[in-house]
């Protein structure tokens, strides 16, 4: 199976910036971001532990893709500033064989 | 007259640990999370079944449920070895991205390669698992491949660097049991990495057969969950997975196309 280039992260982000141009909830003071798969809008300077916090997810049980790339458990913190059209991944372990 | 009754637990202790990738093991038999009825049926089955590596599968979060915990909120991380796999994944990019999530959740380095190639059987994608293989290894991973019962593709896995090879009795869910005991033989003979059969075993008999073709261990997960009680499955299965071992440490008699007596054929009466 050949990935095609229209998949992966990268190509995902591309189509969410040009979703959110012009979008009224990307208007200053917010970042609309996508956070698995769904449309989410955070104040703007949000980091990645202010969304953790919002979702009241425990970072210790979670791993973290931002736009693709895998943050570390330190870079999950509050360095990591977002941005509208930024792709986030929230993943965890669930039961399976 | 004193008789020594030798345990099979006793037994057990006599036989070499299963070692993969630098690891020790005592059981060997290792056990799933899915699909069990409920978190303590899921929590007692494993305990039952003395396993100590457990497998898990790497998802989203699910924002939309109020509380949607991780199954490492019901598994203690300091008794078991947690192995992620990579289940779902139809193409190499995506197998890579999942187990690289996986390692990044911290625990170890391990994951149970898993590279689908079609839906309806759900069979391995041969191809797939030998080139993500060989990518994981390199980063570092210690990779548990899932592959279908073909020896030249175990070869070639062991030669991407696997630290084992997880041969299939018979299709994921599907409790066929072993479906091709030459073909899991032929491949534990060949290769020198540990070979762990890996989906299909459905009752404790499947595990015994699959034991007793001489492999390091067997990976089930609906076997148990699917079962009436898993908790006494898990006990069975636990037991099969023991006596097939120690049957085949034995060694078993060579098969006849003749009868045999085993009492005398003199001293009959007159």
């Amino acid at each position: 199976m050949t990935p095609s280039k229209t998949q992966g992260p990268a190509a995902e982000r591309e189509r969410g910036s040009a979703a959110f141009a012009g979008d009224p909830d990307s208007g200053a003071g917010t970042v609309v971001l996508t956070v698995n798969g769904d449309r989410r809008t955070l104040a703007d300077g949000a980091t990645i532990a202010d969304l953790l916090r919002e979702l009241d997810l425990d970072p210790r049980m979670i791993v973290v893709e931002h736009n693709g790339e895998i943050l570390r458990r330190d870079a999950a913190g509050p360095v990591h500033a977002l941005r509208t059209g930024d792709i986030i991944e929230l993943v965890h372990f669930v039961g399976g064989g | 007259m004193v008789t020594t009754v030798t345990s099979l637990a006793e037994l057990s202790a006599a036989d070499a640990a299963l070692t993969i990738g630098g690891r020790e093991f005592r059981s060997r038999l290792m056990v799933g999370t899915g699909k069990y009825a409920s978190i303590p049926l899921m929590r007692d089955a494993i305990a039952a079944s003395g396993a100590e590596v457990v497998t898990v599968a790497v998802r989203r979060v699910d924002l939309d449920r109020s509380k949607d915990e991780s199954i490492l909120a019901h598994l203690d991380t300091s008794r078991y070895f947690l192995l992620a796999n990579t289940a779902g994944c139809y193409s190499v990019a995506d197998a890579c991205r999942y187990a690289r999530i996986a390692r990044a959740a911290g625990f170890n380095e391990w994951v149970k390669l898993e590279v689908i190639g079609d839906e309806a059987t759900l069979l391995p994608d041969p191809v797939g698992v030998v080139e993500a293989t060989r990518v994981l290894a390199a980063e570092g991973f210690q990779v548990l491949a899932y592959t279908n019962d073909d020896l030249i593709t175990a070869l070639r896995l062991e030669d991407a660097g696997a630290a084992g090879v997880m041969p299939l009795a018979s299709p994921i869910g599907s409790g066929l049991g072993l479906l091709n005991p030459y073909a899991i033989r032929t491949i534990k003979h060949r290769l020198s990495v540990p070979v762990i059969v890996d989906a299909g075993v459905g009752t404790a008999s499947d595990a015994c057969l699959t034991m007793e073709q001489g492999v390091d261990g067997v990976l089930m997960n609906t076997g148990l969950a699917a079962a009436q009680d898993p908790v006494r499955m898990a006990t069975a299965m636990r037991h099969a997975v023991d006596a097939g071992r120690q049957a085949f440490l034995a060694g078993r008699m060579p098969r006849r196309e003749v009868a045999v007596p085993s009492s005398p054929r003199t001293g009959m009466l007159g």
